[in-house]
C-alpha cells in the first residue's frame, strides 16, 4: 500500500485555505458559545416585542446540556483533525485513507476468495462448466456484469446478442469466448457496405436478396437484382456465400438469427446507415479468474462450441469452421436457468 | 378581494399591542392571492403525488403506462419531484407569505400587480410549462429535460424560475426589512428573508453552474442545489410557518428569542455545504466530502436546538395539540423534522453512507423530509390561514381524516423503504448480484406503491376539508384568542 493521500489541489494555497477555514470555523464556534455565557437573560419574560397580537418570544437562555453537547463537538472536531486527514495536506496521525481502507478490504477479500477462484482457474473451461458450484458463481457474475445488456436469461435484446443459441459472432469455442470477454470487440458495418453509391432502390434490392437467403419473405424480382449487387456491396465482409466470418466478427446472413430484428424496415435501415456495436473489454476490470468462470458459464448456456480436437489440426482447417455446433456434440450440461 | 385588517392585529408600534385603536393605519392582506396560491398548491400536490404514484407502480409493473415519452419512468420521476417543490410547496409558501408578511411587517406586500404577475408566471411559466416540456422532452438543449437532480425542468424554465425567485424577494423582503414598525424582526421574518435571499442565490449555483462545469466538479455544484432546495428554501419557509402557527394557536410566546436566533444563524452558517454530502464516496475532492459531512453534523445539532425551542413553546398545551388541527399538523411536522434531520446527519457519516448509498433508504429519508416535515407543516399552515381568511373555513372531520390517512401512509412508506434500503445495502456489500437485490426489493416496492393509496386519499380529504364548510362545529378551537382575525361582516364582502 504505497498510495499516500496528499491532497486534491495543485497549489499549496488551497491547502492553507482549507486549514484556516476549518480551524477558524471550529474555534470560532467554541469562542462564540463561550461568549454567550455572559449574555444577560430574563427567564420567563418576553423580549417586549409583539407581532400580530400574539407573536412574542421569551428571553430564556441556551440550555446548558446543548451548550456542552456543542463544546463536545468542538473538541471532537479538533481530535478528529489530529487523527484523520482533514487539514489540507496533513495526513493525520493514524495515516488513514479511504483508498487505503478500500485496498485493505480488497486484499482481505482476495485472500479469502483466491483459493476458490484459483481452483477453477487451473481447470479446463469445459470441466468448469460441468461443475455446479462454478456454474452458480458464474451466474452471479453474469447477473452482475453481463445481464444489463445480454439480459438476466442471457437471451439478449435488439443489438445485444443472444448467448444461449449456437450462433456466434466471434466464435463459440472456450478460447474465443474468453477472448471476447477479456478484450471486448468493436464491430462496424459501413453504410451501404462496400458500394457507397447505392441508391435507396438498390438498397431495397440487396435487402430482398439477403432476406431470400434465410427464407424470409421477399420480392423475387428485387432479390434477383440484389443478387447482382451483392458481390460488390456485401461479399467483401460477409463472404460470397453470405456465411460471414467469425474471426473478424462478420455475421452469417444465411441463418435465421438477426441481431437487430428481421423486419425489412430494420434491415433497410441497417444497410443504409450502417451499424456500430461494441462489447466492452472486461479483462482488466474482472481479472482472469472471474473471466474464466464467466467463460465457462456462457459456454455452458447451451450454445457452446467444442474446440477442434488438438490431435488433428489439419482436419479442423479443412472443415473451414472453428468448431462444430453443439447440436452435434452433447454439451456438458443442458440445464435451463 | 382585499381584506382590511385591524391595526391591532398587525402589531403596530403605537399603543399597546392588544388595543383596538379605531382609525389606526391599516395593513392590506391580498386575500385573492392567498386563495389563488392555496388552490394552485393543492392542485399541484395532487398532480405531483399522482406522478409519484405512477413512478412507484412502474417499479412493480414495468409495463404500466409504457410506450410513450411522457410516461417513461425518468420523465415521470422528474415531474414528481419538480411538481412537489415548485407546484405544491412553492405555491403553498406564497399563499402563506401573502397571509403572514403583512401581519409580520405591518405593511402590505410590495405590489398587488406584481403578485398576480408572479402567480401567472410561476404557475404557467414554471410549473405547467415545466411539466409539459419534461413530458415531451424536445430535442433541444434549451427545451429538453436537464439531466440534473432536483432541477430537471428544462433550461428555459430554469430562467423563468430564477426570475420569479428574484420577484419573490422583491415582493416580500421590503415589507419585512424596511424599518420594522416595532423595532424588531420576528424569527419567522428572519427565516423568510434568509430563505428568499439564499434561494435566489443557490438556485443558479446548482442548476446553471453544472452546465458550464461538466463532470464530477459540476456534480458537486449540483449537490449545492439538490440539498439547498431542502435546507435553504423549504426548511426556512417551513420553519417560518411553524414559528408563526405555534404562538398564534397557543397564545403563548416562543420559548427563547436567543435560541431562535442561534437556530437561524447556525442553519444558514452550516447548511450551504450540506448538499455535497450526496457525493460522498464519489470522484470529488476528499476535502469537499469531509466539509459536507462536518456541515451535516453541525446541522443536526442546530435542528435539535430549533426543535427544542419550538417544543418548549408548547409547554402545558398538550391537549390543545390533540384538539387543534392546524397545530397538530405543524407539531407532527416538527417532530418529523427532528427525526429526519438526525437521520440525515447520521447518514452523511461515511460508515453509514457506504451502507445506504443508492438504496431505497435514501428514498424513505427524502419522503420523511418532504412529506413528513415540509408537507405536514405546510398543510397545517394552509389550514391555519384558511381559517383566518375571509370566506374560508376548514372542515374539522375531513381534515382529521386527512391527518390520519397521510400519517398512516407515510409511516408505511417510510418503514417499508428503510427496511428495503437495509436489505439492498446488505446484499450489495455481500457482493450479491444486482438482480438478486432487485428480486429482494419487489415485495417492498409493492408495499410502497400501496402506501400511495392512503396518502392520495388523505390529500383528497384535505382538499375537501378546505373547500367544504363545516356549519355544525365551532371552527376556532383556540381558547386564548378566539376573536383574532375572525372576519367581520364588512370584511368578508370581497
Amino acid at each position: 500500500m504505497d498510495f499516500k493521500y496528499t491532497n486534491d489541489f495543485v497549489s499549496n494555497f488551497w491547502s492553507m485555505y482549507v486549514v484556516v477555514i476549518s480551524l477558524v470555523g471550529i474555534i470560532g464556534c467554541g469562542v462564540f458559545l463561550w461568549m454567550q455565557g455572559s449574555v444577560k437573560h430574563n427567564p420567563g419574560q418576553t423580549t417586549g416585542h409583539v407581532w400580530d397580537e400574539t407573536l412574542a418570544e421569551y428571553s430564556n437562555p441556551l440550555p446548558n446540556w446543548w451548550r456542552w453537547m456543542f463544546y463536545i463537538t468542538v473538541v471532537f472536531a479538533l481530535v478528529y483533525l489530529v487523527l484523520f486527514p482533514g487539514l489540507g495536506t496533513f495526513n493525520g496521525k493514524l495515516d488513514w485513507t479511504a483508498r487505503g481502507q478500500y485496498d485493505a478490504e480488497m486484499k482481505k477479500a482476495d485472500e479469502q476468495y483466491a483459493p476458490i477462484f484459483n481452483k477453477f482457474l487451473k481447470q479446463d473451461i469445459m470441466t468448469v462448466a460441468a461443475n455446479p458450484e462454478a456454474k452458480e458463481m458464474g451466474q452471479r457474475l453474469f447477473l452482475t456484469y453481463c445481464a444489463q445488456c445480454h439480459g438476466s436469461d442471457a437471451k439478449g435484446a435488439k443489438g445485444f446478442p443472444n448467448l444461449t443459441d449456437s450462433d456466434w459472432m466471434w466464435g463459440g469455442t472456450p478460447d474465443k469466448i474468453k477472448e471476447t470477454i477479456t478484450k471486448g470487440h468493436d464491430a462496424v458495418m459501413t453504410p451501404k457496405g462496400t458500394k457507397p453509391d447505392m441508391d435507396a432502390e438498390q438498397v431495397k434490392d440487396v435487402v430482398a436478396y439477403v432476406r431470400s437467403l434465410s427464407g424470409l419473405s421477399s420480392d423475387s424480382i428485387r432479390a434477383q437484382r440484389g443478387k447482382e449487387l451483392y458481390p460488390q456491396a456485401c461479399a467483401a465482409c460477409h463472404g460470397p456465400e453470405a456465411k460471414g466470418n467469425q474471426d473478424a466478427g462478420y455475421p452469417n446472413l444465411t441463418d435465421k438469427v438477426w441481431l437487430y430484428g428481421s423486419s425489412e424496415a430494420e434491415m433497410i435501415y441497417g444497410v443504409t446507415n450502417g451499424r456500430i456495436n461494441r462489447m466492452p473489454a472486461w479483462g482488466d476490470f474482472l481479472g482472469e479468474a472471474k473471466v474464466h468462470l464467466l467463460t465457462a458459464y456462457v459456454w455452458g448456456l447451451g450454445g457452446g462450441v467444442k474446440p477442434a480436437p488438438v490431435i488433428a489440426p489439419a482436419a479442423a482447417e479443412q472443415s473451414g469452421t472453428a468448431g462444430t455446433p453443439v447440436g452435434a456434440v452433447v454439451p456438458p450440461r443442458q440445464e435451463t436457468n | 378581494m382585499t381584506e382590511e385588517l385591524d391595526a391591532s392585529k398587525t402589531g403596530h408600534s403605537d399603543g399597546p399591542p392588544l388595543s383596538f385603536v379605531a382609525g389606526a393605519p391599516l395593513a392590506l392582506v391580498e386575500t385573492g392571492l392567498i386563495r389563488a396560491h392555496a388552490f394552485a398548491a393543492l392542485a399541484g400536490l395532487i398532480i405531483a403525488a399522482s406522478f409519484g404514484t405512477v413512478a412507484a407502480i412502474k417499479l412493480v409493473q414495468p409495463d404500466f403506462l409504457s410506450g410513450q415519452v411522457w410516461s417513461t419512468w425518468g420523465s415521470i420521476r422528474a415531474n414528481h419531484t419538480q411538481g412537489i417543490i415548485f407546484g405544491w410547496l412553492s405555491n403553498a409558501f406564497l399563499s402563506f407569505l401573502y397571509f403572514a408578511v403583512p401581519r409580520l411587517g405591518g405593511r402590505p406586500v410590495t405590489s398587488r400587480r406584481l403578485g398576480w404577475s408572479l402567480f401567472a408566471l410561476w404557475n404557467f411559466g414554471v410549473v405547467l410549462l415545466g411539466w409539459v416540456l419534461v413530458s415531451v422532452n424536445l430535442p433541444n438543449y434549451f427545451w429538453a429535460i436537464k439531466p440534473l437532480e432536483w432541477t430537471e425542468f428544462p433550461l428555459a424554465v430554469t430562467c423563468v424560475t430564477e426570475f420569479c425567485l428574484v420577484l419573490m424577494a422583491l415582493q416580500f423582503i421590503p415589507p419585512l426589512a424596511r424599518k420594522p414598525n416595532n423595532d424588531g424582526i420576528y424569527v419567522s421574518s428572519w427565516y423568510i428573508i434568509g430563505g428568499l435571499v439564499f434561494t435566489m442565490l443557490a438556485f443558479p449555483v446548482g442548476s446553471l453552474v453544472p452546465l458550464l462545469v461538466p463532470g464530477a466538479i459540476g456534480a458537486a455544484f449540483s449537490g449545492l442545489w439538490i440539498h439547498d432546495a431542502v435546507g435553504l428554501y423549504v426548511t426556512p419557509l417551513v420553519l417560518a410557518i411553524a414559528y408563526f402557527v405555534f404562538p398564534v394557536r397557543t397564545g403563548q410566546p416562543i420559548y427563547s428569542h436567543f435560541l431562535s436566533m442561534i437556530g437561524f444563524w447556525l442553519l444558514f452558517f452550516s447548511y450551504p455545504l450540506n448538499g455535497t454530502h450526496h457525493y460522498v464516496y464519489s470522484a470529488i475532492p476528499m476535502d469537499t466530502q469531509r466539509a459536507a459531512i462536518a456541515a451535516s453534523i453541525i446541522t443536526g445539532f442546530d435542528v435539535i436546538l430549533v426543535v427544542l425551542n419550538l417544543m418548549m413553546s408548547l409547554r402545558g398545551q398538550a391537549s390543545l395539540v390533540r384538539r387543534d388541527l392546524p397545530l397538530r399538523f405543524v407539531w407532527t411536522g416538527v417532530v418529523m423534522y427532528l427525526v429526519v434531520s438526525l437521520q440525515g446527519s447520521l447518514q452523511a457519516l461515511m460508515p453509514v453512507q457506504r451502507y445506504v448509498h443508492f438504496t431505497d433508504w435514501v428514498i424513505g429519508h427524502s419522503h420523511l423530509a418532504m412529506l413528513g416535515f415540509a408537507t405536514f407543516v405546510t398543510l397545517g399552515g394552509v389550514a391555519h390561514l384558511c381559517q383566518r381568511t375571509a370566506g374560508c373555513r376548514y372542515h374539522h372531520g375531513y381534515l382529521n381524516l386527512a391527518y390520519w390517512l397521510i400519517l398512516g401512509g407515510l409511516t408505511i412508506m417510510f418503514v417499508d423503504l428503510t427496511i428495503a434500503g437495509l436489505i439492498q445495502g446488505q446484499l450489495w456489500i455481500d457482493g450479491a448480484p444486482w438482480m438478486e437485490s432487485v428480486r429482494a426489493s419487489q415485495p417492498y416496492w409493492l408495499v410502497r406503491a400501496a402506501s400511495a393509496v392512503p396518502i392520495l386519499l388523505g390529500f383528497v380529504a384535505f382538499i375537501l376539508g378546505t373547500t367544504i364548510r363545516d356549519e355544525n362545529r365551532r371552527v376556532d378551537t383556540n381558547r386564548h384568542v378566539p376573536l383574532l382575525a375572525a372576519p367581520t361582516a364588512q370584511a368578508s364582502h370581497g
